[in-house]
């Protein structure tokens, strides 16, 4: 994966410094804070010095009354089995699986460091000291190889995400009321919660105007008369007596209740990006199914992913990561069979020679069949190997029941809850949602 | 958003609440979004439409409460197998896994069929009556170039006096999940209600008469827009305006069909329908697929029966984790749909790769609108 360039991230982060908590700016004005923010396609993310994204756990708040470690040392040994009436007993595979934090090693301090601005410092139950964000313990995911990766936070969806709480530490940002940021295609843009939308500017637009295009009528967004401008937004007269938000000096406005841009995008409307969206590969395609836009291979093939999340004791602790070279291969048993079955139902999208890592897309090296002992490991380091293409780190299938471009039988296939195939959705591309 | 047709559907509303007399139950020809659609009062004789909105689907099974046609009981689920299977859950407390893991290597059940037993016998349905249509064409059952040998049941209700075709039945009319409270029937039902993926339009133009009518047009599209219950929640607002989602054309079905008696029957054709249930989606792929419904003034209920490919069922409800409330046994299931399977057999193997069945659905009359524009296909509401 390409690496984010620090210094134009940098420069990103800066243009929205001001919207940033008082402490946080000044922190990171000084330099003194053990972590800084990069605005990035995932939002604004916390990194360490050495550019590496940084992550929290959800409900893991070190200063709430009742706080516990859920991203403990200590690997998820035992499931329950309520359904059964059989009694708790370990999971399956459990000899293999590592704790969470061998999956996100925290992020420890030295032993000399002194909390700073929003960043605190909690010791671990091992005696370790760890940075914390406004109180959230910092670790770092050993699925992120270099700067500018976010690997550890995709999870897939649907059942293989059950119990997954691990995600993108991200710097508080303030927005005036009613916008947030969305995840798209395009990237990280400007979202306007009231109608869920992306919110748009006209690259024509050089002074406030009631905008009307093609039949289609853009409505200003709106600002309270108190509303005063902050960094990158400012207020504009939006005629009768009205304000209007503008972001980075254009004015904001809400487009027709519609998804489809091709219709306006004519008439110079455009997305708010905060931060552009990754580009892909060549082989790498896009195509609409049921669920809505999937990446697929060069045939239109939807394309899947295996996640694998083992859950913790009592679902006090978080689930931990299964499906990495070394993880049980149990579980994968539990999907499809031997390693003979799964290598032919689920078939690795083959990089070739030439093949380049684009965006979100790397290729990765792994073993086909995907494992040959059953009690063994995924991945093993002495079974054939090939170089496939891999979304964050993942390494990408095709399902052998789906006959054409579309097909997605093989999402959501599961043995085990937290552990089967998801479809690579495209981000903000659902199509499941109810007008 | 173009709302075109509004006035109409409010009058009725307005109509199906008894609201306003005098107006007849038929709707205009198609609304489309340029506004192109004729007024009520200058259609021609021909040119009415019946616009409808699946509201339910559910398996059609033969249920009693003493579970007549079950004598053996319902078919035992996962766990009971998993504790029938000597040795079994000595293994699973030494190397782990859940009842889910009754393989010899921790293979679930549903996606090993082949290699995982089932200790415990399979329970079938048993009764000479059921629900279905004649799909086959035969009175007995017969092997044909088509179909392989298969019993047949006596049609009940819509179907009534013809031997008609649903092994299916055979296979889940025992099962817990899919009967009338099951986890997978409910829930499906449910989602075909309250989910867009699973909204099926349907469309029957040319009509004369509800009553009687030799020739209609009848097409069936995916949906876009939302069904809205009435505040009791027990029936839908009817003459609700319903988007065909344009961006999937391949759920365009086209057939031709007749009303007799106030009951719309379809011409069989081959069908794909998108499918929605517990987060498995997938296309829903028949042959033969027929229509048997009796319209209402505000709705419409009935038989959609036709040739499942088996094997398409049987993922689309045995590819996510086991929930032990269905009480299924999947690879008694997975025989069961194999054994049964009576429609359009292999022609090196001779085993059938398709299975009758019927479902029992109802409807909401809907005005169906044709977006002319892509905004229009996919604006939100």
């Amino acid at each position: 994966m390409k690496a984010l360039p620090l210094n134009r991230a940098a420069a990103v982060g800066a243009l929205i410094l001001a919207c940033l908590s008082p402490a946080a700016a000044r922190d990171a004005e000084t330099g003194t804070a053990p972590a800084h923010m990069v605005m990035t396609f995932d939002g604004p993310v916390l990194v360490n010095p050495a550019g590496m994204a940084l992550y929290t756990v959800a409900n893991e708040d070190s200063a709430a009354y009742h706080f516990t470690w859920r991203c403990t040392n200590v690997a998820p040994v035992r499931v329950r089995d309520a359904q059964s009436e059989t009694g708790d007993r370990p999971h399956i595979g459990y000899k293999l699986l590592k704790s969470c934090a061998a999956k996100f090693p925290p992020y420890l301090a030295d032993a000399n460091a002194k909390p700073v601005g929003d960043y605190t410092i909690v010791t671990r139950p091992e005696g370790s000291r760890q940075w914390a964000y406004r109180n959230y313990p910092l670790y770092t995911s050993i699925r992120d190889h270099k700067p500018g990766e976010r690997n550890g936070s995709y999870n897939g969806s649907g059942y293989s995400a059950r119990g997954f709480g691990m995600r993108l530490a991200v710097q508080a940002v303030r927005l005036p009321v009613g916008f947030k940021f969305s995840r798209r295609n395009e990237g990280l843009v400007l979202h306007w919660t009231a109608t869920e939308t992306p919110l748009y500017t006209n690259r024509n637009a050089s002074r406030v105007q009631l905008a009307s295009a093609g039949g289609l009528s853009f409505d200003p967004v709106l600002a309270p008369a108190v509303a005063s401008a902050s960094g990158d937004w400012s207020i504009v007269e939006a005629g009768a007596g009205q304000k209007q938000y503008a972001f980075r000096g254009k004015p904001l406005y809400i487009a027709p209740l519609t998804i489809d841009e091709t219709e306006f995008k004519a008439a110079g409307w455009e997305m708010v990006v905060v931060s552009k969206g990754p580009a892909l590969p060549s082989a790498i395609g896009k195509q609409l199914s049921l669920i809505g836009e999937v990446y697929t291979n060069r045939n239109g093939m939807t394309l899947y992913a295996y996640n694998c999340n083992a859950s913790g004791s009592g679902r006090v602790t978080v689930a931990v990561s299964c499906d990495a070279a070394g993880d049980p291969a149990a579980w994968m048993v539990a999907v499809c069979g031997d390693g003979k079955e799964c290598a032919k139902r689920w078939r690795p999208y083959i990089a070739a020679a030439n093949a380049k890592p684009e965006g979100e897309f790397s290729i990765v090296d792994i073993t086909y069949p995907m494992f040959t002992d059953m009690r063994g490991a995924l991945y093993p380091a002495d079974a054939p190997r090939v170089k496939v293409w891999a979304y964050r780190d993942r390494p990408l299938f095709t399902y052998h029941t789906d006959e054409k471009p579309g097909d997605i039988y093989g999402h959501n296939v599961s043995g085990l809850w937290g552990s089967g195939f998801a479809a690579v959705e495209v981000p903000g591309m659902s199509a499941i949602f109810q007008p | 958003m173009v709302r075109l047709g509004q006035n109409r559907r409010e009058a009725r509303l307005l109509a199906s609440l008894g609201l306003v007399a005098g107006l007849g139950a038929l709707v205009p020809a198609a609304s489309s979004a340029d506004g192109s659609a004729k007024s009520a009062s200058t259609s021609s004789p021909g040119s009415q439409t019946i616009g409808l909105a699946i509201t339910s689907w559910r398996w059609a099974l033969m249920e009693t409460p003493d579970l007549k046609e079950c004598p053996n009981g319902l078919q035992p689920g996962e766990v009971a197998q998993l504790k029938a299977t000597p040795g079994a859950v000595e293994r699973i407390r030494a190397e782990g896994g859940t009842f889910e893991q009754r393989g010899p290597n921790g293979e679930s059940p549903q996606h090993s069929p082949d290699l995982v037993k089932d200790p415990l016998p399979f329970r079938e349905l048993v009764s000479k009556a059921g629900f279905g249509a004649n799909l086959d064409g035969t009175p007995d059952g017969r092997a044909t170039a088509r179909t392989c040998k298969h019993d047949k049941f006596a049609g009940v209700d819509l179907t009534q006096g013809e031997q008609v075709d649903n092994q299916t039945a055979r296979v889940l009319g025992c099962v817990q999940g899919f009967r009338t409270g099951g986890q997978t029937a409910e829930f499906y039902s449910n989602e075909v209600a309250n989910f867009v993926v699973n909204r099926h339009l349907i469309e029957v133009t040319g009509v004369d008469s509800e009553v009687n009518d030799p020739a209609v047009e009848v097409r069936i599209y995916k949906g876009y827009d939302r069904v809205v219950r009435t505040a009791d929640g027990n029936r839908f607002v009817p003459f609700l305006s319903q988007r065909i989602d344009t961006r999937y054309p391949q759920y365009n079905l086209k057939t031709k069909g007749r009303i007799v008696n106030g009951v719309l029957i379809t011409d069989p054709i081959s069908a794909v329908f998108p499918h929605s249930s517990e987060r498995q989606y997938a296309d829903r792929d028949m042959k033969d697929m027929t229509l048997r419904l009796k319209l209402g003034p505000e709705s419409a209920d009935g038989i959609l029966a036709g040739y499942d490919n088996w094997k398409r069922q049987y993922e689309l409800h045995s590819k996510r984790v086991v929930a032990e409330l269905d009480k299924m046994s999947h690879p008694s299931i997975w025989h069961a749909y194999k054994r049964y399977a009576d429609g359009y057999p292999d022609p090196k193997t001779g085993q059938c790769n398709y299975i009758s069945a019927a479902y029992k659905i109802t409807a909401v009359r809907s005005i169906i609108v044709h977006p002319a524009k892509p905004s229009q296909r996919i604006a939100r509401n």
